[in-house]
């Protein structure tokens, strides 16, 4: 009877407790990072989905994605009676402006005493479609109810500035007359209309702009030193995996190198039993994190980019595989 | 007498160091030849590079010959493979201990595989534990298929390596053993010259190659010694019975004294 692979005799129990191990510490490295960079990956994820080119205060609108933004401080609460406000950037909409794709987080129109509120203050206030919040009105002193229209997604700032504020979400109101009328305000515009074109504008004055590239950018600074730890710790993680499982297998691969075995079925052989293993705790680590990512509602960068490690994990433990074979061969 | 494995001029180098110089030897059907020298002096590295192990840091010039495969050292991988899967090897050391849950079964049965295309089930390893290996006193066997080698002693480790190689592949043209009595007691010891002497005598024109620096193996036809200088014949061999008394006229050991 002829077998169709070969035995490189590894030791199961061991094997096993490896996979279990790394796929625990790759878990435990996502999870890191998802709750160590949520925020601002859910930002970045937001600012690679809109499609302008940048935003700016101006004193007029363009007639699309614009909002107002008043000097004075509008802040919603859960109650009439709370103290305790939501820490929100809030905007209103300008009354003849669409409101279109090319910002991620645009909510419809909505009426004078709509509004609409980002998915983490929605989720961490337990708000839903229907829902009553109260604010303060500015003009009158009264307190006044709006009803929650929309759930915007996840969106901490309505955007990136020099002076960033430290918020946890974005509340966007109805147009009211009151507000325009009564207390001062610029209109914050987001388009991508070439900047010569908006400078060329009569009576057009326009102040602190902000291009959605250099809050990427900005964003993407703010990752990159836990994005390279975790891909650092990744890959060490997977190499040491790798080097444990040849090393458990080294002395019977010599054994069948010295016996005479076919190099193919050898390699084959070996493969199966390093690569093989840290594959399947690679895969086990992905699919936990994203369960853990659909659980915890991580922004969808969050998830590319740990399916992003998880190739190049996959690529480690491919390339530190063929690396320890080829040294068992040459020793 | 053809020459089944030709050495021409060897030398080895490790890591730029000089090794073994200028040393030609050969070996013919149905020759036992043993390779004597002091140690370190590189018996071992020759036995290896004859069959390309461990050849990491190593610089190796010169020519090894085999009959069947032509110049060794300009083989590629896979008739390399070819070449180790057609010679009875065994090596001086055994690793058992690290080999996770390997069996007996596995052991026997890989160097078959690697040979001739076929394994063995586990009642065919036991016969031919049977056979090659004489029972204990109490009549049990001193391993079976299922017997675990991490838990043998270094002694049972080197009975099953060589009853692994001489068992499995008896009509190879070429054996090639290093150290064959490391750990032995002097029952196994004997056991092992009998099992060589029993696959020469069923294979005549089998050639061997040993190292060994015990001289009871009465099977050896022409010994060399090997020095900084290169190898020469020795012509006056001795032999050393005091452990085991003397061997029969066939060269096998009967009685243990």
């Amino acid at each position: 009877m002829k077998r169709k692979t070969i035995n490189l005799h590894t030791d199961r129990k061991m094997a096993l407790l490896l996979m279990v191990l790394f796929s625990a510490l790759m878990l435990i490295f996502n999870t890191g990072l998802a709750l160590a960079t949520n925020g601002s990956a859910a930002e970045l994820s937001i600012l690679l989905r809109s499609d302008y080119d940048y935003s700016v205060t101006t004193q007029k609108g363009f007639g699309t994605n614009d909002y107002y933004l008043f000097n004075a401080g509008i802040s919603f609460a859960s109650s009439r009676d709370s103290n305790m406000s939501f820490n929100a950037d809030v905007v209103m909409q300008v009354r003849d402006s669409g409101y279109s794709n090319e910002v991620a987080w645009n909510a419809d129109v909505l009426s004078c005493n709509g509004v609409a509120v980002s998915e983490g203050i929605a989720r961490s206030n337990k708000l839903h479609i229907g829902d009553i919040i109260y604010s303060k009105h500015n003009v009158d002193g009264t307190i006044h109810e709006y009803t929650i229209e929309q759930i915007l997604p996840e969106v901490l700032h309505v955007r990136l500035t020099s002076h960033r504020s430290f918020t946890n979400g974005v509340i966007v109101m109805g147009y009211d007359e009151l507000y325009e009328e009564n207390i001062s305000h610029s209109l914050l515009t987001f388009t991508r209309m070439p900047f010569n074109d908006l400078a060329s504008i009569d009576g057009m004055a326009v102040q602190n702009i902000a291009y959605r590239d250099d809050e990427v950018a900005f964003v993407v600074q703010s990752l990159f030193p836990y994005w390279t730890v975790f891909l650092l710790l990744s890959v060490l993680v997977s190499i040491i995996s790798c080097y444990i499982h040849s090393k458990g297998v080294s002395h019977n691969f010599r054994r069948l190198i010295t016996l005479g075995f076919e190099r193919e079925t050898l390699n084959k052989a070996f493969l199966k039993y390093t690569f093989l293993p840290g594959c399947i705790s690679v895969l086990i680590s992905l699919l936990l994190s994203e369960l853990f990512c659909f659980t915890t509602h991580s922004s969808t960068t969050e998830s590319l980019i740990f399916g992003a490690v998880a190739i190049i994990e996959l690529a480690m433990l491919w390339l530190s595989a063929l690396y320890f074979r080829g040294r068992l061969w040459r020793r | 007498m053809e020459n089944i494995l030709s050495i021409q001029d060897l030398s080895i180098r490790i890591n730029k160091q000089p090794l073994v110089e200028n040393v030609s030897f050969s070996v013919g059907e149905g020759e036992a030849i043993l390779l004597s020298g002091a140690n370190g002096i590189g018996k071992s590295t020759i036995l290896k590079s004859i069959l390309q192990l461990e050849m990491d840091g190593k610089d190796i010039s010169g020519q090894i010959i085999n009959r069947s495969f032509g110049n060794v050292l300009s083989l590629n991988g896979t008739e390399l493979q070819r070449f180790r899967s057609s010679i009875a090897y065994i090596q001086q050391k055994d690793e058992y201990s690290e080999m996770g849950s390997i069996q007996v079964r596995d052991i026997i049965s890989e160097s078959r595989e690697a040979h001739t295309g076929k394994n063995l089930s586990n009642a065919e390893v036991n016969d031919l534990i049977d056979k090659w290996i004489p029972r204990r006193s109490d009549g049990k066997r001193v391993f079976d298929a299922n017997s675990k080698p991490a838990k043998f002693s270094g002694g049972e480790q080197r009975l099953l390596s060589v009853l692994s190689v001489i068992a499995t592949r008896p009509n190879a043209e070429l054996m090639i053993i290093d150290e064959p009595l490391n750990n032995l007691d002097f029952v196994n010891a004997r056991n092992i010259s009998n099992l060589i002497n029993r696959v020469i005598k069923d294979n005549p024109k089998m050639g061997l190659l040993m190292i060994s620096h015990c001289r009871i193996f009465p099977f050896i036809t022409r010994e060399i010694g090997l020095t900084a200088k290169g190898a020469s014949l020795v012509e006056e061999r001795y032999a050393c019975h005091s452990c085991f008394g003397e061997a029969n006229a066939e060269g096998f050991y009967t009685e243990y004294r």
